[in-house]
């Protein structure tokens, strides 16, 4: 009975079943089922189901054709349980409940056909009588008995199961005939000429087939013709296991980067006295297999010099430098190497080459527009967080979960929430498609040296990488977006808050913001206008590297993180702010009552006014218009202004632009919205895309707007008056506010309050009434303010006749429009209080938390031994691995293997702790050596291993471009080792003492001086560039940095040491670290010397001009002058800049 | 790469092409900076018309938008355009198609057969109109990026979608190296391509490696690099004197490590940037050229003259050997450049003004010098304009379906026009050309053949060496 009217309830609701509807009434359980089986479910079976599921195919081991065969079901147990639909795996595929979809790369059954077949299975899945077998040509099993082997050896390891090369798969008929992305016909049944397989067999198609093989033998290819000519029977299922060698390389299985890393045993060395730990056993093996020898340990200054740069990049002070010298002690290094593994410089140096690899920036795209296209502002949160994380030696594991999901794993704690800058970084405006490909390649390649791009418009060319599982990896961040949080005591997203990432719900493209898509596709060759919307992609990760262990768990987010303006710090600012502008509000209307009272007395003088006009003319043609013509006519001339502001006339600029108003501000420069842009007080700066102008410049347009005085004294009067009046308005509206703020924050307490406080229906209520009392006050002050614009818009004198007509037109148009929307808001009522912040969803998808999991897991193969990779390389100046972004199956081994998965080991067993690598790297012996020396070049070493793949010395490096700009500061003593906080000016990179990780760096925003010595291209650097161009020459030799820093470096010596003997050597221990060779002590005196008769006759030489001043001119006193030149000749000395 | 190797094949002193840095990156990847046949020049001058340059109203006459000036294109008999299957090139910079400009805007400017050859060309174009029987036309040019990072595109032969690349500039660079010492081998003049288009990466080595990249010059004696003088107040004797104590240090020390090449490149960039404090400020010294370029160049007339002086110092640059010389034309000028979405008569008339007579001038003094035959001018914008119009204000849109080149000296026939478009000027259609054919035939006149020039473990793909354009080499 339960089931018959189950059978009336459902069936009644389906529209695609009208006879079963009608007659339902009369039919038993069985009856019905049967029915139904004959109408809906056997025809559903046979269409979709059979051509796999059948006679000699039986994919999986399933035969749908007889109820016996559904009920023992296949390799993954039955198909069918009578009675229980929701158990049964064939209801869980068809409606996409688990994996592998059915019917296989097609749209999902309709929701209504699988509620057909549920209630047939839950009537306990009756049938009449078996499907029939699918129609196959009597000699078709011969015809495809010739083909099969061909297809299972030479195609289908590229065209079936994962791999789907060119969207076509030959693994079943149906699926061959659904043909390729780019040929919906790639056979035509019973049409062999016209079939384009046929065509690539006889290599009259490019590429011919198989892919880059030779032509299959003829007869071969006529076995083809006659298998597509008898309309392509399939008649029994491919066998992927017959698959080539091709296959296993594919798939990669053997690849050494794909196998979990082993501790191997670390090598018994012949030479143990040599090895101070397992790394150096590992070289020493293959010192003597290759048959070098070690080089000795560097000399301590060398050493120490190395160490220090190497961990804090920063050379070691004299006084350090000379304690280590005297320190007999056998720890003496050890200890040294503790201490600046201590030092919070450790985290700046490193931090620093991290930023490389994560690709940091700070926001980029339409700066001079001010608006963000890349990235967000205020990124240096990360950056910050970089730096920290690894000061504390915060497991590597860890920093890669908070980076992917800080959000998901402490949604209430920013400190780790601010990691997610590393998936903020990736925002790009016009384009979420193009955004979500940084973002994918970024974790792939920075995390797993996987070259996943590749897989994006087709499978990977290499690597076993299928262009699915490129989207699947994807379908992991497709849910998430990114917004700014605020953080205590500022409100103003533009200039403060927390970048950070969090999961949105789907949304169209929104003027804000690219859309954000609720499913992920298959993009056919790529093409996002080409997505393959048969079969969205769950997020999943690449075969190769090992299945996730835990499933995807959505998390439950505190209100904190759903509803930030739910956070006491938020509330506590709201309200702040609101008294503060009761305050400005008060203050505004004193000021303008002044304002009035000197108006009033003015009137009676108006041509003082006159002249006034005429000096601020007369200073606007000698003063304004020179500097404006340089720096801002080229975006604020006469075609087309930016924010149509022009500078062009002295009305145009007090006319301001019509986009954001008024630019100066008659009286007050430091008012001025110009001068604060052009100070870099407000964003955006200006000019946009060029140096900041020059101080003097600035203060000669300040002075100028300061001496302005209101034109007309009668409309000056008016306008005061005007001013009063809406200054007492706003009065009102702000005073009002204030009680409307405490309203809406008691209301939203309330509201949020856990468990739920009884008192939020009156305190909301309450809310909306403070609320529309304010809002009233309000529009009455934006109705007299838009009364006053429109009044002003007609009475204020145009510059010419085209002003007249057109910038007062749209004045007026802009105030009308004003004015009937202040008066539409005095008419609205108010159902609800507007909270205080915006609401965002209260779940996170755990997506990402799952991934980080996945990529952190022991078990992945690369995570670790990519990471090792990268300290390896910044520590010897070569990698391990020599592609440090790519270890796929075309990447040549490390000389190295074993010492690479024991070093990767060792990682993950010491929690992933980054400094444990350091400490056992930098103590090893192997660091220790000699660089090259007079005793290598003509060593036998230098025959066998030139290029020290085996590390029988140390590399000399360059110094990267921050190193060298800190340690040019460094040894000058004017380091400002402050830490943290917002990313500085580029063009402050000459005069700043700061560490240079400080300053802005994007892909078009940089420190030319940094730029030009190869820092990191924020794009993507795994490894930096060491190029040596005359650039570099110049820019350490001419740049205002260098002058300046040699200067005060050689005063600093010169007031300890009078005589010229002791100012070199201790010139040459400040800057290279080590004491003058007697040879370079007599070039250096006899350089003292003879500069200095050459600049007693300073009259006869000549200058340079360049127009570039510096912060300290030469010293006047030759004598000091001439120790000047020394120090700047040692900063740019060769060695200064290498690390040996 | 291995360490030797990497330090060798990142050593390079690009911007002077040294010697030395030339015989060590032979030494790496086995590019030995010759020709890999004989070349017809020695040396290219890209002009780039940034924004994009209207090809309807340059080099394209299409008498038809005036017979239909008003109509929407599919009123027209040729309303197919709209359905053709070179559509679906172009990959939407932001996701979304552009909004269309269906009706059609009639010829902002007049044609006239110019030149013993009679190739039209517009009434904005006259003074190389003038020039027009020393030029290849082509009017088949196509793109696939339908926003200005097309600029990048044009430069680079990918998307900016697909990642950074080398510039043409900078392949040229890599291939040949030197004529001078002293001056940077590639160098890019005038505006820069702004950020959101790409920036740098229209004029970068990219992997290739910064020694490759393209060196921005002004046109300022005194400050024509980032720093190319010292500070104010240096001597230069005195500058001389501190450069002999360095380098006798750096020897020394070389003397300590002589298998340390990195330290012998810096001894050697040291004294090639010793020599370019001089050298590149003297590239901007026009005194000595005469009333004769001052009139060629129109440098005595404010709207020619700047364009004048970067033409002009191209042609300085390509008589001191330097080999490939960018100029970008556009950025800096108070109009929005070529992008003429608005009023087209009014900005590209007064674009086209800057330029025409400057372009016209380099061609003639190429040519009175002997400089034209070895010198390859190129001329070209990163995609062309709407045949409609572009909402209510006369301007015309983007349109990477179909734009004009052209090219002369250096090898190139003259007077030819080569590939065409529909009949409004839609789309190419026929001798269709992607931007990376004309980078095949910049590289073909200098003797390089593009599927040479490759650096181990970067993947070249097929659209990247282009084919070079065989009917317009003499």
């Amino acid at each position: 009975m339960g089931t018959h009217f189950a059978v009336c309830l459902i069936a009644a609701g389906l529209s695609t079943t009208p006879q079963l509807n009608a007659q339902s009434g009369a039919l038993s359980a069985e009856q019905a089922g049967r029915k139904l089986y004959a109408e809906q479910v056997r025809p559903l079976l046979e269409k979709q189901c059979q051509s796999c599921h059948a006679g000699t195919m039986r994919q999986g081991g399933l035969d749908v054709t007889t109820r016996a065969g559904l009920l023992q079901g296949g390799g993954s147990g039955a198909a069918v349980v009578p009675g229980r639909a929701q158990d049964s795996l064939l209801l869980k595929l068809i409606s996409h409940q688990e994996q592998p979809h059915m019917p296989p790369r097609a749209a999902k059954l309709p929701a209504e056909v699988a509620a057909l077949v549920a209630l047939w299975i839950d009537l306990g899945a009756p049938d009449d009588q078996p499907v029939a077998a699918a129609a196959v040509p009597a000699d078709g099993d011969l015809l495809f008995e010739k083909v099969r082997p061909v297809l299972e050896t030479k195609c289908l390891a590229c065209h079936g199961g994962k791999f789907k090369q060119a969207g076509l798969d030959v693994s079943t008929r149906d699926s061959l005939l659904r043909g390729s992305d780019a040929n919906k016909q790639v056979v035509a049944p019973g049409n062999a000429a016209a079939s384009l397989l046929v065509k690539k067999l006889r290599h009259e198609h490019e590429p011919g087939m198989p892919y880059q093989s030779a032509k299959l033998p003829e007869e071969t290819i006529a076995a083809f013709v006659a298998w597509v000519s008898a309309k392509v029977p399939y008649t029994s299922a491919l066998r992927p296991a017959g698959a080539t060698e091709q296959k296993a390389f594919l798939h990669g299985s053997t690849h050494w980067a794909y196998q979990p890393p082993k501790r191997p045993a670390v090598p018994r060395a012949s030479r143990n006295a040599w090895a101070r730990n397992p790394i150096d056993r590992f070289i020493a093996a293959g010192h003597s297999r290759q048959k070098l020898e070690a080089m000795p340990e560097a000399d301590k200054p060398t050493l120490l010099r190395r160490v220090y740069l190497d961990l804090i990049g920063l050379p070691p002070t004299p006084e350090q430098l000379a304690a280590f010298v005297k320190d007999a002690s056998p720890k003496a290094y050890e200890t040294a190497v503790d201490d600046l593994l201590a030092s919070s410089a450790y985290g700046e140096r490193w931090g620093r080459h991290w930023m490389d690899v994560w690709r940091y920036s700070d926001w980029y795209g339409l700066r001079s527009f001010g608006i963000m296209q890349n990235g967000q502002r205020h990124m240096w949160h990360w950056r910050d967080w970089i730096i920290e994380s690894l000061n504390t030696d915060k497991g590597y594991d860890r920093m890669i979960q908070e980076m992917l999901a800080g959000d998901e794993i402490a949604p209430g704690d920013a400190n780790v929430v601010r990691a997610t800058g590393f998936l903020v970084r990736n925002y790009f405006r016009p384009n979420r498609n193009a955004w979500l490909k940084e973002t994918v390649e970024s974790v792939t390649s920075g995390f797993l040296a996987t070259t996943m791009k590749c897989a994006r418009c087709h499978d990977h060319k290499f690597d076993p990488l299928a262009q699915d599982e490129y989207y699947r990896l994807r379908a992991f961040f497709e849910p998430h977006d990114v917004r700014t949080d605020p953080l205590p005591g500022q409100l103003d997203p533009f200039k403060g808050g927390l970048p950070r990432v969090f999961d949105s719900l789907p949304r169209d493209i929104d003027g804000t913001g690219p859309a954000i898509y609720a499913e992920t596709y298959r993009l056919v060759g790529g093409d996002e206008k080409n997505p393959d919307k048969t079969a969205p992609l769950a997020p999943g990760v690449p075969e190769i590297l090992g299945q996730m262990e835990e499933p995807i768990q959505p998390v439950t987010l505190p209100v904190a993180s759903y509803y930030p303006s739910s956070q006491l710090h938020v509330q506590r600012d709201l309200v702040e702010q609101a008294q503060q502008e009761v305050v400005q509000a008060r203050a505004g209307l004193a000021e303008a009552r002044a304002a009035l009272a000197a108006a009033e007395k003015r009137v009676p003088d108006p041509r003082q006014q006159a002249a006034a006009l005429r000096a601020a003319k007369d200073g606007y043609e000698k003063d304004l218009k020179p500097i404006f013509d340089k720096h801002c006519v080229a975006c604020h001339g006469d075609y087309y202004p930016r924010s149509e502001f022009r500078v062009i006339s002295v009305e145009l600029l007090l006319e301001g632009g019509a986009k954001d108003g008024p630019a100066v501000i008659p009286g007050h420069s430091a008012r001025s919205p110009l001068i604060q842009r052009l100070r870099g007080e407000t964003e955006p700066r200006m000019p946009g895309e060029a140096a900041p102008l020059r101080k003097e410049e600035i203060e000669r347009i300040a002075n100028w707007i300061d001496r302005l005085s209101p034109t007309e004294p009668k409309l000056a009067l008016q306008r005061a008056q005007e001013a009063v009046a809406l200054a007492e308005k706003k009065v009102a509206w702000y005073t009002a506010n204030l009680p409307a703020m405490e309203a809406r924050v008691a209301a939203d307490r309330a509201k949020f309050a856990e468990p739920a406080d009884a008192k939020a229906a009156d305190l909301a209520q309450a809310a909306k009434d403070a609320e529309r009392t304010a809002e009233l006050a309000k529009a009455e002050m934006n109705l007299l303010d838009a009364q006053q614009q429109l009044a002003d818009a007609f009475r204020t004198p145009a510059a010419n006749e085209h002003e007249a007509t057109q910038v007062r037109e749209k004045r007026v148009k802009l105030a009308t429009r004003q004015v009937s929307a202040a008066q539409a808001a005095l008419g609205k009522a108010k159902t609800e209080y507007t909270p205080t912040g915006k609401l965002y969803p209260k779940t996170s998808t755990g997506r990402r938390t799952a991934l980080a999991r996945w990529i952190t897991r022991p078990g992945n193969p690369l995570t670790a031994r990519v990471a090792v990779n990268h300290i390896w390389l910044r520590h010897f100046g070569q990698p391990l691995v020599d592609a440090v972004d790519d270890f796929g199956v075309r990447t040549k081994p490390s000389a190295h293997p074993e010492l690479l998965d024991w070093l990767a080991v060792e990682f993950m067993e010491n929690n992933w702790s980054m400094k444990h690598l350091h400490r056992l790297m930098v103590t090893s012996n192997t660091y220790r050596m000699r660089s090259s020396s007079a005793a290598s070049a003509g060593h036998p070493n230098m025959a066998a291993d030139a290029e020290n793949r085996y590390l029988w010395r140390m590399n000399p490096r360059r110094m990267e471009a921050e190193t060298l700009r800190d340690s040019l500061l460094a040894v000058a003593g004017e380091l400002d080792r402050t830490q943290g906080g917002p990313e500085l000016d580029e063009y402050a990179g000459q005069a700043s003492r700061r560490r240079s990780l400080y300053f802005t760096h994007t892909p078009n925003e940089n420190v030319q001086l940094l730029k030009t010595f190869d820092q990191a291209d924020p794009a993507g650097c795994y490894r930096r560039f060491e190029s040596i161009v005359p650039q570099q020459a110049l820019a350490l030799s001419n740049s205002e940095l260098s002058f300046t820093q040699s200067r005060l470096l050689a005063r600093k010596i010169a007031s300890a040491a009078a005589d010229a003997r002791g100012f070199v050597a201790e010139a040459f221990t400040r800057i290279l670290g080590r004491a003058p060779s007697a040879e370079e002590q007599t070039e250096s005196m006899q350089f003292l010397h003879r500069q200095a008769e050459l600049l007693q006759g300073a009259a006869k030489l000549t200058l340079f001009q360049s127009g570039q001043a510096s912060e300290v001119a030469a010293a006047a006193d030759p004598a000091l002058r001439v120790r000047e030149n020394l120090v700047h000749v040692l900063i740019n000395r060769s060695e200064f800049v290498t690390i040996r | 790469m291995n360490n030797r190797r990497a330090f060798l094949s990142r050593t390079g002193m690009g911007v002077a092409g040294m010697a030395l840095g030339a015989m060590f990156h032979r030494d790496a990847l086995g590019a030995d900076g010759k020709p890999h046949f004989a070349p017809k020049a020695k040396s290219v001058i890209w002009l780039f018309m940034q924004g994009g340059a209207s090809h309807l109203e340059t080099f394209d006459p299409k008498p038809a938008l005036n017979k239909y000036g008003g109509m929407t294109i599919d009123e027209t008999p040729y309303a197919d355009v709209l359905n053709s299957k070179y559509k679906k090139n172009t990959v939407l910079f932001t996701g979304r198609e552009r909004r269309s400009s269906p009706r059609i805007l009639p010829l902002q400017t007049g044609y006239r057969k110019r030149g013993q050859s009679g190739i039209e060309v517009s009434d904005w174009f006259s003074h190389v109109g003038d020039c027009i029987d020393d030029i290849s036309v082509i009017r088949s040019m196509w793109t696939t990026d339908n926003n200005h990072a097309a600029q990048t595109q044009f430069h680079t032969g990918r998307h900016i979608f697909e990642g950074n690349f080398p510039s043409l500039g900078s392949w040229i660079h890599y291939g040949l190296g030197s004529l001078n010492d002293n001056l940077p081998q590639f160098v890019v003049l005038g505006g820069r391509i702004m950020p959101h288009d790409g920036g740098p990466a229209g004029y970068s080595g990219d992997y290739l490696g910064p020694q490759h990249n393209g060196i921005l010059l002004d046109v300022n004696p005194q400050n024509p690099l980032p720093f190319a003088a010292p500070v104010d107040g240096v001597f230069k004797e005195e500058q001389e004197a501190e450069f002999r104590l360095l380098q006798k240090f750096n020897r020394m020390e070389a003397a300590q490590h002589p298998d340390d090449a990195a330290l012998q490149a810096r001894i050697k960039s040291y004294e090639l940037a010793f020599r370019m404090q001089t050298s590149v400020p003297e590239l901007f010294k026009f005194a000595g050229e005469g009333t004769n370029a001052r009139k060629l160049y129109g440098l005595d007339n404010n709207v020619t003259r700047p364009f004048g002086e970067i033409c002009l110092t191209a042609r300085r640059l390509v008589e001191r050997g330097v080999r490939f010389v960018e100029l970008i034309h556009g950025y800096s000028t108070d109009t929005l450049g070529w992008d003429a979405h608005f009023d087209i008569k009014k900005l590209h008339g007064r674009t086209c003004s800057e330029v025409d007579q400057p372009i016209a001038g380099l061609l003639r003094d190429l040519k009175q010098r002997g400089l034209l035959d070895e010198t390859l001018v190129v001329w070209g914008t990163e995609f062309g304009r709407t045949p409609g119009v572009e909402g209510s204000t006369l301007g015309r849109d983007h349109h990477p379906t179909a734009f004009s080149c052209w090219m002369a000296g250096g090898g190139i026939k003259s007077g030819v026009v080569h590939g065409a478009t529909d009949e409004l000027g839609y789309h190419a259609v026929e001798n269709r050309h992607y931007v990376t054919d004309l980078h095949a035939t910049v590289l073909n006149q200098l003797g390089l053949d593009p599927r040479r020039l490759s650096v181990p473990g970067r993947q070249r793909i097929e659209i990247d060496y282009g084919h070079k354009i065989a009917e317009i080499i003499a």
